[in-house]
C-alpha cells in the first residue's frame, strides 16, 4: 500500500559531494536508491555537446570532459565571488567560475556548442531535481514537499539561496534545517531530551570526505538551536587518502628507484587503491593493496597495518579533536555538560577517530548506528513526516525501535548482515560459519542489529553457543538461518549438516520492516 | 592409546563385523564396520572419529588407495585388519581467527571477475583498432574520441585493481591489465599521430622515440632510429591531471 497521503514529504541532504533522499513510508524512514541502485548519489552535474547528466553519470564522466562537469556548488551556493574562500577554491576547480551582476558567481560551461553561465543555486536545483525524480519514480507519485539540510554554519543568504535551488527544482520547502540538527533527530534526541530536566546538550561530529564540521546543539523549549559550530571547510576523507598515497609513492621509490608521482595514470590507480584499503582498515587490522604493473613492468603488492595508517594521519585526527575542543569553548561548556555525542559521515567510521572522540567525553557511547553518510537525511525526513501530520510519525517517536539491518558477528569481529534493512517479511536468510581454531568446542553465535561495520557499533539482539565435534579448524559446516515471519519475531537457527544436531534461539523483539 | 569403539550397535544390527584399526596421522582408531560395507561406508564411520569429511578421506590397504565402491571384503579386508587414512588438502587455507569465519569459493570469484573486465575490454579493442585504421587512413579523428576512450579503458584498470585474487586468478589478471595499458599506449601514440597528420618526419619520431620505454606487440610503425634524443618524447598524459 503506498503512503496514505498523495503527495508524501521528503527529507534531501544536499551535500557537499554527495546528496541522499529519504521518505517517510510503512512507518518508518526509508532511504531511496538511485536508478544505478546507489542511496547516495554523487552532487555533479555535467554538460555535453548533446545533453546535461546529473548525478552518477556526470561523476563518471568527469575524468573525461573536467571543464564542464560541476561539483561543490555548495561551496558557492550564497557566496560572493570575491570572498577568500571562493577565491581559493576557484584554484583547484577545473570549471571556470567568474564575477556577475552584484558580485555573484557564475559557473561557466559548453553546453550544445553555446557557453552559459550558470548560478550556483541553479546547479544545485538540478541535483534536487535529480533527488526528486528519484523519490518519484519509487514512489510512483509526485513529490512537491520536502526538508533540505544546509550547513550549521549557514547564512541567511546561504539559506535563501539554498531555498531558491528547491524552488527550482519545483519543490515546496517546508523547511531548511541544519545538519547537526538533522542528525540529532535521526536518533531520536528530540524525545530523549524530553526525560531530561534542564538543558540538554548535543555534540554532532560530521567528518565527511571533504568537510568537517562540529556543532554543539541544545533543546529549548522543544527545539534544537545551535549553541556554536565550528569545523574546516578542507578536511576530511580525501585527505586521509593523500596521506596514505604519499606513503606508497615513497614505499615504491624505496623498493624500485623508480618516482611514480609525475605519472598521472599511476597516482590514479593508486589512489584509487588506497580509498578501497581506507575502507577496509576500519574494519580489520591490516590491508592489502596489490596493482600490476604499477609502473612498467613493475607490480606493487604491499600491506598496510590500522596503526601505520593512524599514525600517518595522526596530527589530522588530533586537529579533529581540537576543533571539537573549541567548539565546545565557544558554547562555553564543558565535555560533561554534553549528554549526548552524534557521529555523522563516513570518515566518522575510523576507529581511532572514534577513540580519541571518547575518550575526549571520557568514555561516553557514541551514537552511530544509523550509516553516518545517510543520518542526516534521515533526520531531514522525520522532520518532513512530522511537518507533514503524518499520524504513524507520533507512534514512531515514543517507539525505541529503529528498523536495522540484522546479522553476526564473525571473522574479527565484523558484523556480516544476514538480512538488509528495508529487506521484506516473511523472509529468510542462510550463510555458511566455519571454525577458525582446530578442535573448537563450540561456535558462538551473536545476533547484532546496526549498520556499523564492526558488530561491536550495534545492538546486541541475542547470542548462544552451539556446540560441535572436534575437527580441524575450517573443516566444519554450520548453518545459520535468520527467519523473520509475517509477525516479525526473528528465529536463529544452527545446524551442524554433519551430525545433524540442531540448535535454534527466538528473538522477541519486534521489527518494524518493511510490509 | 586406542580411541573407544563406535558404530557397535549399528554394526550388530547389519550382522557380521569386522573390526579394524586405521592409522591416522599420530593416533590408531580402532573401528568397528559390517564386513560387507565398502570403504565409502567406511569413510562415513570415520568421520565422527575423525572429524575429516568423506571427500577429504584417502584410504589406503596394502598400499593401494581404495575407491569408495570397492568393498572391504573384496579388497582383502579381515578381522584385526590395517589401514592407512591420509588427508587431502583442505579446500581452502583459512588463517587463525578468533570468529567463525565464512567460507567462499574466492578463486572462483575472482576468475569471473577478471573474465566480465576481459568481456568490456574486448568491446573496447575494437573501438580502437577502428581508431586506428581511420588514423592510419590519413582521416583526421575529434580528439574528445581519444579521450573518452582512453578514459574508458582506464576504468577497467581500476576495476582489475580492485579484484583480490591469488593463483591462476592473479596470473589472468596481470594478463589483463598488460593488455590495457598496451590499448592505452596504442591510443596516446594514435592522439600525437592524429594531431600532426601532415608532419610525418616529426610525426614518427615522436612516437618511435616512445618505444624506447613501451613495449608494443603491435607492428604498427617502424624501428626507431637509435640516435633520437629522449629529450623529444611527447608528455600526451600532462592532459589526464
Amino acid at each position: 500500500m503506498a503512503g496514505k497521503r498523495r503527495h508524501p514529504a521528503i527529507g534531501i541532504d544536499l551535500g557537499t559531494t554527495y546528496s541522499c533522499i529519504g521518505v517517510w513510508q510503512n512507518d518508518r524512514v526509508e532511504i531511496i536508491a538511485n536508478d544505478q541502485g546507489n542511496r547516495t548519489t554523487p552532487s555533479y552535474v555535467a554538460f555535453t555537446g548533446s545533453r546535461r547528466l546529473i548525478g552518477d553519470a556526470a561523476k563518471n564522466q568527469a575524468e573525461m570532459n573536467p571543464s564542464n562537469t560541476i561539483f561543490d556548488s555548495k561551496r558557492l551556493i550564497g557566496r560572493r565571488f570575491s570572498d577568500a574562500s571562493v577565491q581559493s577554491d576557484i584554484k583547484h576547480w577545473p570549471f571556470k567560475v567568474i564575477s556577475g551582476p552584484d558580485d555573484k558567481p557564475l559557473i561557466v560551461v559548453q553546453y550544445r556548442g553555446v557557453e552559459h553561465q550558470f548560478a550556483a543555486e541553479e546547479i544545485s536545483s538540478m541535483v534536487l531535481v535529480k533527488m526528486r525524480e528519484t523519490a518519484e519514480a519509487y514512489l510512483g507519485t509526485t513529490i512537491r514537499d520536502a526538508v533540505v539540510t544546509v550547513p550549521a554554519c549557514s547564512t541567511d543568504l546561504q539559506r535563501q539561496a539554498t531555498w531558491n535551488a528547491g524552488v527550482l527544482a519545483s519543490l515546496n520547502v517546508m523547511r531548511i534545517i541544519p545538519e547537526p540538527t538533522a542528525a540529532a533527530l535521526a536518533y531520536g534526541l528530540d524525545r530523549k531530551s524530553a526525560q531530561v530536566q534542564g538543558l540538554y546538550n548535543v555534540l554532532v561530529f560530521d567528518l565527511g570526505g571533504g568537510t568537517f564540521d562540529v556543532s554543539v546543539l541544545d533543546k529549548v523549549e522543544g527545539v534544537f538551536e545551535v549553541l556554536a559550530t565550528a569545523g574546516a571547510a578542507h578536511l576530511g576523507g580525501e585527505d586521509f587518502d593523500n596521506r596514505m598515497v604519499n606513503h606508497f609513492v615513497q614505499e615504491f621509490k624505496r623498493k624500485t628507484k623508480e618516482d611514480i608521482s609525475g605519472n598521472p595514470r599511476a597516482l590514479r590507480r593508486l589512489r584509487t587503491a588506497c580509498e578501497r584499503a581506507k575502507r577496509t582498515l576500519s574494519s580489520t587490522l591490516e590491508a592489502t593493496i596489490e596493482i600490476d604493473c604499477l609502473y612498467e613492468d613493475i607490480n606493487f603488492y604491499s600491506t598496510i597495518t590500522r596503526a601505520r595508517f593512524e599514525e600517518l594521519n595522526m596530527d589530522l585526527f588530533r586537529k579533529c579533536i581540537d576543533i571539537v575542543e573549541d567548539c565546545l569553548s565557544d558554547a562555553k561548556m564543558d565535555v560533561g555538560s554534553v549528554h549526548d555525542v552524534v557521529l555523522v559521515g563516513g570518515s566518522s567510521r575510523i576507529p581511532k577517530v572514534q577513540q580519541f572522540l571518547q575518550e575526549l567525553f571520557n568514555g561516553k557511547k557514541l551514537f552511530k548506528s544509523i550509516n553516518p553518510d545517510e543520518a542526516v537525511a534521515y533526520g531531514a525526513t522525520i522532520q518532513a513526516a512530522i511537518m507533514s501530520g503524518e499520524d504513524e510519525i507520533q507512534d514512531y517517536l515514543m517507539n525505541d525501535a529503529t528498523p536495522l539491518s540484522l546479522g553476526l558477528a564473525t571473522d574479527g569481529g565484523v558484523m556480516t548482515v544476514l538480512i538488509p534493512k528495508n529487506a521484506t517479511i516473511p523472509t529468510r536468510k542462510e550463510v555458511v560459519l566455519s571454525t577458525d581454531s582446530d578442535n573448537q568446542p563450540c561456535i558462538r553465535i551473536q545476533v547484532y542489529e546496526g549498520e556499523g561495520a564492526m558488530a561491536r557499533d550495534n545492538n546486541l539482539l541475542g547470542e548462544f553457543e552451539f556446540s560441535i565435534p572436534p575437527a580441524p579448524k575450517g573443516v566444519p559446516q554450520i548453518t545459520i538461518t535468520f527467519h523473520i515471519d509475517a509477525d516479525c519475531i526473528l528465529d536463529v537457527a544452527a545446524e551442524d549438516k554433519t551430525t545433524g544436531e540442531k540448535m535454534r534461539k527466538t528473538i522477541t523483539k519486534r521489527f518494524r520492516l518493511k510490509h | 592409546m586406542m580411541s573407544g569403539r563406535s558404530g557397535g550397535r549399528d554394526g550388530e544390527a547389519a550382522g557380521p563385523v569386522i573390526r579394524i584399526r586405521v592409522s591416522h596421522g599420530a593416533t590408531f582408531r580402532e573401528v568397528v564396520v559390517p564386513a560387507q560395507a565398502t570403504f565409502g561406508e567406511l569413510k562415513r564411520i570415520l568421520v565422527q572419529t575423525t572429524g575429516l569429511e568423506p571427500e577429504r578421506q584417502r584410504l589406503f590397504f596394502r598400499g593401494k588407495e581404495k575407491s569408495d565402491r570397492e568393498f572391504l571384503h573384496a579388497a582383502g579386508v579381515k578381522d584385526g585388519a590395517k589401514l592407512l587414512l591420509l588427508e587431502k588438502p583442505s579446500p581452502a587455507n583459512i588463517e587463525q581467527k578468533v570468529e567463525p569465519v565464512i567460507m567462499d569459493e574466492s578463486v572462483m570469484k575472482a576468475c569471473e571477475a577478471v573474465a566480465r573486465v576481459r568481456a568490456e575490454v574486448d568491446r573496447l579493442s575494437a573501438k580502437v583498432c577502428d581508431l586506428e585504421k581511420n588514423v592510419l587512413a590519413g582521416r583526421k579523428v575529434d580528439d574528445k574520441e581519444f579521450v573518452v576512450l582512453t578514459e574508458l579503458l582506464m576504468i577497467q584498470l581500476l576495476k582489475l585493481d580492485g579484484i583480490e585474487a591469488e593463483g591462476e586468478a592473479r596470473a589472468q589478471r596481470k594478463a589483463e591489465v598488460r593488455r590495457v595499458q598496451s590499448l592505452v599506449e596504442t591510443l596516446d601514440k594514435l592522439k600525437a599521430r592524429n594531431a600532426n597528420p601532415f608532419s610525418d618526419h616529426n610525426n614518427a619520431v615522436s612516437v618511435t622515440t616512445q618505444w624506447e620505454t613501451f613495449e608494443n606487440g603491435m607492428g604498427s610503425f617502424s624501428a626507431p632510429p637509435p640516435h633520437v634524443p629522449s629529450e623529444q618524447v611527447n608528455t600526451d598524459w600532462e592532459q589526464f591531471d
